[in-house]
């Protein structure tokens, strides 16, 4: 077709109007090749635009941000960088929250190392310390993100294979079960960050690895790599509750690198709630649990609860083999107290010292 | 400019009639229709190509109306978890000294009534008249007297008979339990809340008696709250949706991207005690439970060794 078409125009070609550019070979613009080219042209511009349309009823803030966009490494922030990023997500929450939170960037103490205790006597598995942290931290509700997962397991076993954490009880505990939370273990050698192509999670001086959220183009690799299954994606822009006025029900008390609301395509993890602990207090999970089977503190302090169980209780850290040495250990007490504690029968369990030594082991 | 670049060549050729190959390459960039036609062509796939990837990018995720709407429904059916289940208050009060009760709607003093009515001698099985609630569970521990004075009610009493008021009850409590107390002294056994640095604010450690009831001490079993991928909500009837049987193998991006419609059915049939909220009775009693839960329950444990084994 082609072939046809420019031998018929390759005399014109020569004479063609070159609209006074001086190079006499300049190539003819024909009637016929002028209006191929611009209904291609036109064409191509009016399927660009209509691809392009969806744009228009986007908030190109929402989109992309240049300021974001060309935001350094947290590492490399100057303190003024940080703190114009800090008023930039500050303003940002505000645009789409509707409230200005107290975002601030809390470094680690030097000398202090976190370490998180729990006692898998005591857990009763009621789910307090998940949704407590769901609400600290500003997971997203929809698709539902959340830090800690509580497994059911089998009496007599320690097999995470077997376990369930959907279990689904009218109460608990379940006498032919225990209770397994697993959340980040804040690694002393973490496999996460040893993937990770960018840097844009790393381990911090107290302990507490991190996550600039900024930063993390979203492959993924970090999950894939955690042995303890602890690093949750954001498939989706988070969605919160509204209360019936339409606040947001959010945690207003924010860090950078822990509990601001999260972009789409960015991982998050537990950080044992750095925005809490950096500034002495426990961490919500902890504060929640109604049993008292979480412990939290400074092990290089010897008095510390954390320090105490070290030194005195049983106790083991999880998928030991593959060497990640976790901060987050669990223990036990020397008696399991809750075997059959709810049996009714007042006269058997009378005869029973504490009714502590109806079975279990 | 691609075009004005090819136009300062003097030679012309033709795909055919041209000259032979070498002299073609030697003039760099022919120009002919034939090859003009070639760019205009790449030049549309490239334009189609970044309009194609626009509306991809675009369209990924937000722009999609069945997800958009699930996000829109779902934004405004998240099952909230109620504040009371969350709170970090303790489970139990412990009481003052003296302490004061409730007897018959009035709130009294031990000493109000055990000053003027001296109770009989504790028999087995005890024939109560007032503290009917109390249910003495305490294994060993079975009679009043090991712990309460016996002259004087508003105390506690301890092994060589002295008399504590009631704030001091760990001390009590550790006549027996001494490991326990030894573990709850070095805060290895029961709840802290508050400050785990003490220098930068206060930390409150829990008595026995917060958690613990002391005429039955054995922890009370509690309703958990709602698992993963159960908080969703049917926007037809309001009912939570509960993950399936083979929950475990489910994608989670594809369970909340499909997975509402597919389980609203399943849900609306079989999970309708649900509606009610559990956490308004802090206590929990067994009795209140109706027969559909029951049923679902026995579901569950039926499960259970199925899951074990």
């Amino acid at each position: 077709m082609d072939h046809t078409d420019c031998s018929s125009q390759h005399d014109q070609r020569h004479v063609g109007t070159s609209s006074g550019t001086p190079t006499p070979y300049r190539a003819g613009l024909t009637r016929r090749s002028f209006l191929r080219r611009s209904t291609a042209a036109v064409g191509g511009m009016a399927a660009l635009v209509a691809a392009l349309s969806p744009l228009k009823d986007l908030d190109v803030e929402d989109m992309f941000s240049v300021e974001r966009f060309l935001q350094k490494h947290y590492k490399e922030l100057s303190p003024e960088e940080l703190e114009k990023v800090l008023e930039r997500i500050r303003a940002q929450v505000e645009r789409d929250y509707k409230f200005r939170p107290e975002l601030k960037d809390i470094k680690a103490t030097e000398g202090v190392q976190f370490v998180y205790g729990l006692n898998l006597s005591r857990c009763i598995g009621c789910r307090r310390c998940v949704h407590a942290c769901v609400k600290e931290n500003n997971q997203s509700r929809s698709p539902e993100i959340q830090y800690i997962r509580v497994l059911e397991i089998p009496r007599g076993t320690i097999d995470i294979e077997h376990s369930n954490h959907y279990y689904d009880r009218k109460e608990v505990p379940d006498p032919d079960s225990f209770y397994m939370p697993v959340q980040c273990h804040q690694c002393k050698k973490p496999p996460c960050v040893k993937v990770c192509p960018i840097e844009a999670t790393w381990q911090e001086a107290d302990g507490i690895t991190v996550i600039d959220y900024d930063w993390c183009i979203g492959c993924r690799y970090c999950e894939a790599a955690c042995p303890y299954w602890a690093r949750r994606f954001n498939f989706a822009k988070p969605t919160y509750a509204q209360d019936d006025e339409g606040n947001y029900l959010l945690n207003h008390t924010m860090t950078y690198l822990s509990n601001r609301p999260r972009q789409q395509g960015v991982m998050e993890k537990c950080h044992f709630c750095l925005q809490r602990t950096r500034v002495g207090r426990l961490p919500a999970c902890l504060e929640v649990c109604p049993v008292g089977a979480r412990k939290f503190g400074d092990v290089t302090d010897p008095e510390s609860e954390v320090s105490q169980i070290l030194r005195s209780k049983r106790i083991f850290v999880l998928k030991k083999e593959v060497g990640t040495e976790p901060r987050f250990f669990y223990y036990f007490d020397e008696r399991h107290p809750q075997t059959k504690t709810s049996a009714p029968t007042v006269t058997i369990e009378g005869l029973e010292p504490g009714g502590r030594t109806g079975g279990g082991h | 400019m691609a075009a004005s670049g090819r136009a300062r060549h003097p030679a012309r050729v033709h795909p055919t009639t041209g000259p032979p190959p070498m002299r073609r390459a030697a003039a760099r960039g022919p120009h002919d229709g034939f090859r003009s036609g070639q760019v205009i062509a790449t030049w549309l796939m490239a334009i189609i190509f970044i309009a194609l990837a626009a509306y991809f990018v675009y369209t990924v995720d937000d722009r999609d109306p069945v997800v958009q709407q699930i996000i829109e429904t779902q934004s405004q059916d998240i099952a909230l978890i109620p504040e009371a289940a969350l709170t970090t208050e303790p489970r139990r009060q412990t009481l003052a000294d003296p302490p004061r009760i409730e007897i018959n709607g009035y709130i009294r003093t031990c000493n109000e009534c055990h000053d003027l009515l001296k109770s009989t001698v504790e028999v087995l099985p005890r024939t109560l008249t007032q503290h009917t609630h109390i249910v003495l569970q305490h294994g060993m521990n079975d009679r009043c007297l090991y712990c309460h004075d016996a002259e004087d009610r508003s105390k506690l009493t301890m092994l060589g008979g002295e008399k504590i008021p009631f704030t001091e009850s760990p001390r009590l409590c550790a006549k027996c339990h001494g490991t326990t107390y030894r573990d709850w002294q070095a805060g290895t056994h029961g709840r802290t809340n508050g400050y785990w640095d003490t220098s930068r604010g206060p930390q409150k450690r829990l008595l026995c008696a917060e958690c613990h009831e002391p005429h039955r001490p054995a922890y009370p079993p509690y309703q958990p709250l709602p698992g993963p991928y159960m908080l969703r909500t049917d926007p037809d009837n309001h009912q939570p949706i509960h993950a399936p049987e083979d929950a475990e193998h489910v994608n989670p991006l594809r369970m909340w991207r499909t997975g509402m419609h597919g389980h609203a059915a399943e849900a609306a049939d079989a999970e309708s005690s649900h509606e009610a909220d559990p956490y308004d009775d802090p206590e929990p009693d067994a009795s209140s439970h109706d027969g559909t839960e029951d049923d679902h329950d026995q579901d569950q444990e039926s499960h259970t060794p199925e899951e074990g084994g």
